[in-house]
């Protein structure tokens, strides 16, 4: 279509509503000679508006219907020529008034924001969303029939799909069952305001801090509200079930104030805007019209066509077409094995994380596959924002804070981008480890989140093939980087939310929580309120607050995956054991972290004891399992983790008692970490865990042969899944687990197994 | 009346929590962390050097290596002065070429300890101690005399060393990776009894063998 100028188009525009007059009105003419005549359509608009009565005019405007506006006008009077199965309507431009989404703020900000140093920043990196002024809801009721008519003369297909809701949880609880309901994609801000600053957390300026606000979210037309939650309908919506975004297009324009006549000339409905200047829509005049708008229908492959499309990383094969309106691309992580340069950073997918498609009252909701990669089954106009959460069936992930703790309750949500038509069909984002970084650093907890997210899913299937039981589904992990500073990178594993927190544990949990998960100066309010919020909720916490401070070399994937793995399998151990072995478990360690607390000069050793308190044995034994099971799994993992050099070359290595690099001939360094555990050493407080044994009950090697201060090892072949099984519910010491092993396995290699638990000193 | 209770209870678990934090590092402790720490390399050696010894003879074990070291994680050099204890464990095995197996054999030598000391070891105590460096003004020292009182073939080995940290200085906890200096560990007595791969890393590094005659 050739260029128009602008009052070229407002003369064709009139002259098309001349034209329309002379066909559709020709009873009319007669009557505007005699000057009586007043019609109008249902809707309203008039498309036989009063003219003068100026035989000048008239001539004056056959002669220019006949010339000026013939080729624009060219379907119109050759409608044979269009094909009517047609479905691509190209929307002339301008022809939609471009308006505000909510939830999408107008320029790039805060991407990187850096948390303010400790103590300060209770919000730990996190900014707020600001609102703005509240948007017209283009996918009401009302706004969705006028946009209806509009297009289609008709608001017959307009109907109550969805519900835009809100709950407003006043208990933990409350906010627990909503933030687990599958069905809901809840938001802490309204869905219809106009968003000033993004950020990761909302505050209602109308409640306290610590008061849960209102969630907002859509839901279907049938949808049955939970029980015994403050809930209210905000609005009636029609969102299009076929995703017909000419529709969605035209409700936008008009909520965003935008005008429009139309005009049906033989099959066509000529549509035009009317408060700006654009050509006019034709789409086919039948109801419903499949007049959705393809920029890029089926068949369509070149870029001429297609228009221009992003190039360069690709998801899928190379020149595959990819429906510009159909958000999709491949989530990735960095991974850092070490850091050594003989070890560079690879990207590995995210897997099964959720992925959020979001405009308005859209939403698609869906998952990346095992190869990172995801496809939204619906389709967006433009500015789809897509977040991607750490949150599965498996776990959730999140991240301590300081004030509005119930913040808490969410899953990481990393915003990926905002989108427009063409460039969300390769939406690829990837969860980079900031270089450099600290703990302060509000970007290191999404590549964290992402990585603890991915070795979830990696020690299920590790568990599977060693016939571990799994850990228990939606577990609620916690990453930290406020908690004690002896305990760097590391975790654990209270399982309070699937062992809820007894009376008698609860004089103990807030020394808990200190140690492992925050202490009192980074919590804005008491330290209770941070209690109340953890316990029962939380499963497990991750801490990534790097050894002495090395980020680069010693916060790697492989220390983060190894204390994931530790903490899973204590997760596994409980899956089997029971909360009542689980609840002895964590208040022995509650009760020493407690004592040291009061006492700081006193006896107690945190976090395990010395070993000879009541119940010592139900941590050797968890513990036990925990550091076996880190090791193996990281080493299964990594392999020999390609470490060429020493420890300062960055090599690719271990701690238990001492740091071990990899044998460039020999064991993984994960592997000698367990091989030369020696329980003999005074010096080690911990030497009472026999954190090498269940690797001594399966390796070939004897220790002893080869240096006399090692275990006499002669056992050979007990598998993982044969020590799991015997770590039952009733087996809470050493010797207890020696039994029951001996007992599940006919006594296999019974002498050497018992000079090996002596060895061991038990 | 509960609100104040509660209130004074949460008041003092604060400031116990906070006297926690903020002196459980007193001037004559540490605290170890967990994945902290540092790695150091030192080495020890056995004199004199000799694959026979007679009944009578005098083994000695010396280990000396300065107090400012070079921290094998980050390559950094680390001023590790008042360490809380620097501590290993020694073994002490007869080689039986009957039962091809070690034996424990601390029994079979009188021990003194030179420089630093002896502690007894957790586990069987008659295969060896726990040993402990003395701290100099420039140096840890440790230094230790084998006497031979029975025949046989036998072998020394130590383990690697541990520090929980340094006096004051929490998440100062070191490991130390202790080798051999010497030329000859003649551990071709171990592959003759136990049939064992004498090129094992841990082997080559910790393990001296003899004969007593």
């Amino acid at each position: 279509m050739g260029v128009i100028t602008h009052r070229k188009l407002l003369i064709c525009t009139y002259l098309d509503r001349v034209k329309l007059f002379i066909i559709y009105c020709p009873n009319q003419i007669i009557k505007l000679l005699e000057n009586n005549f007043q019609p109008a359509n249902k809707n309203g608009t008039t498309y036989c508006s009063p003219l003068k009565n100026n035989w000048v005019f008239i001539l004056l405007a056959g002669i220019l219907l006949l010339s000026a506006c013939q080729k624009e006008m060219k379907p119109v009077n050759n409608p044979e020529k269009i094909n009517t199965s047609w479905t691509n309507v190209n929307v002339p431009d301008n022809f939609f008034k471009e308006c505000k989404v909510p939830g999408v703020a107008d320029a790039v900000q805060n991407q990187n924001p850096t948390a303010a140093p400790f103590n300060t920043d209770y919000d730990n990196g996190d900014l707020p969303v600001i609102l703005g002024t509240q948007l017209r809801n283009p996918y009401s009721i009302a706004n969705m029939q006028q946009a209806s008519m509009r297009l289609y003369g008709s608001d017959e297909i307009i109907y109550v799909t969805h519900l835009y809701v809100r709950y407003k949880p006043e208990t933990i609880a409350q906010l627990s069952l909503l933030v687990e309901d599958n069905s809901l994609e809840l938001q802490d801000y309204p869905m219809d305001y106009e968003v000033l600053q993004e950020g990761q957390y909302y505050q209602d300026p109308t409640l306290e801090n610590e008061q849960i606000g209102w969630l907002y979210t859509v839901v279907p037309a049938n949808y049955v509200p939970v029980a015994g939650i403050e809930y209210e309908i905000l609005q009636e919506l029609y969102i299009p079930p076929d995703d017909n975004l000419l529709l969605e297009g035209m409700a936008e324009s008009l909520a965003g104030g935008a005008a429009y006549d139309d005009t049906v000339i033989v099959d066509y409905r000529h549509i035009t805007r009317t408060d700006a200047v654009a050509e006019p829509l034709i789409v086919p005049n039948r109801f419903p019209v499949p007049c959705e708008v393809d920029p890029c229908h089926s068949g369509c492959v070149t870029q001429d066509e297609c228009g221009t499309f992003p190039t360069g990383n690709n998801p899928g094969t190379p020149g595959e077409y990819h429906d510009p309106r159909i958000p999709r691309g491949i989530i990735t992580v960095q991974d850092q094995r070490t850091c050594s340069a003989t070890n560079p950073i690879v990207n590995v997918a995210v897997r099964q994380a959720r992925v959020v498609c979001k405009r308005w009252f859209k939403i698609w909701r869906g998952y990346t596959n095992d190869q990172g990669e995801f496809i939204s089954s619906r389709k967006f106009k433009h500015k789809v924002k897509i977040n991607v959460k750490t949150f599965n069936d498996n776990a959730k992930i999140a991240k301590i804070r300081g004030i509005r703790l119930w913040q808490m309750f969410f899953p990481i949500t990393k915003k990926i981008g905002v989108f427009d038509q063409g460039d969300m069909a390769y939406a690829n984002y990837t969860f980079r480890k900031p270089k450099p970084t600290n703990s302060a650093d509000s970007e290191l907890p999404y590549w964290v989140a992402a990585t603890v997210h991915n070795s979830v899913i990696e020690h299920r299937e590790y568990a599977e093939q060693d016939g571990m039981a799994a850990p228990p589904l939606h577990l609620h992990i916690i990453l930290s980087n406020w908690n004690v500073g002896d305990f760097k990178s590391s975790g654990t594993t209270p399982l309070w939310n699937k062992c809820p927190v007894t009376a008698t544990e609860l004089p103990f949990i807030q020394a808990f929580i200190e140690y492992f998960i925050a202490q009192p100066s980074f919590v804005a309010g008491t330290m209770n309120t941070l209690v109340d919020i953890l316990k029962n909720q939380t499963d497990m916490a991750i801490n990534y607050l790097a050894p002495d401070g090395e980020y680069d070399c010693r916060l790697t994937s492989a220390a983060i995956k190894a204390t994931t793995y530790h903490e899973l399998s204590h997760a596994s151990h409980y899956s089997q054991a029971g909360c009542n072995y689980w609840y002895t478990y964590r208040n022995r360690l509650a009760k020493e972290i407690t004592e040291k607390t009061l006492n700081p000069g006193g006896d107690a050793i945190v976090p395990y004891g010395d070993g000879t308190e009541t119940d010592a044995g139900v941590v050797a034994l968890g513990e036990m399992w925990g550091y076996y099971m880190e090791h193996i799994y990281a080493d299964r993992h990594y392999g020999n983790g390609g470490a060429n050099g020493t420890l300062n070359e960055g090599g690719f290595t271990a701690d238990l008692q001492y740091e071990w690099p990899n044998d460039p001939g020999g064991l993984n360094c994960h592997l000698i970490a367990l091989e030369n555990f020696n329980p003999n050493l005074l010096t080690d407080n911990e030497r009472w865990i026999p954190k090498g044994l269940p690797y001594d009950l399966w390796d070939g090697r004897n220790d002893r042969n080869f240096n006399v201060i090692n275990p006499n090892d002669n056992v050979v072949g007990y598998t993982i899944q044969q020590c799991f099984n015997a770590l039952q519910s009733d087996v809470r010491t050493i010797p207890a687990f020696r039994y029951r092993l001996l007992l599940q396995n006919g006594n296999n290699q019974n002498i050497d197994v018992n000079t090996l638990f002596d060895d061991y000193n038990y | 009346m509960t609100t104040i209770i509660k209130y004074s209870r949460n008041v003092l678990l604060i400031i116990a929590v906070q006297s926690f934090l903020f002196f459980g590092c007193n001037k004559d402790g540490t605290t170890p962390c967990q994945n902290g720490g540092y790695s150091f390399v030192v080495s020890s050696q056995y004199s004199p050097q000799q694959d026979i010894y007679q009944v009578g003879d005098t083994i000695y074990f010396t280990s000396q290596f300065p107090k400012t070291l070079v921290d094998q994680i980050n390559n950094s050099s680390v001023n590790y002065s008042n360490s809380v204890g620097i501590q290993g464990d020694i073994g002490f095995g007869y080689l039986d070429t009957i039962t091809h197996q070690p034996i424990a054999a601390r029994d079979s030598f009188t021990i003194f300890s030179i420089k630093g000391s002896f502690s007894e070891r957790p586990g069987n105590q008659n295969v060896g101690l726990n040993f402990n460096y003395f701290e100099n003004a420039e140096n840890y020292e440790f230094q230790a005399a084998f006497v031979c009182k029975k025949r046989g073939i036998y072998t020394i080995g130590v383990s690697d060393l541990l520090s929980e940290g340094l006096q004051g200085e929490n998440c100062t906890n070191a490991g130390f990776n202790l080798s051999l200096a010497n030329t000859n560990q003649h551990l071709y007595l171990h592959q003759y009894v136990l049939n064992v791969d004498t090129t094992d890393q841990e082997l080559q590094q910790k393990v001296y063998d003899f004969r007593v005659q």
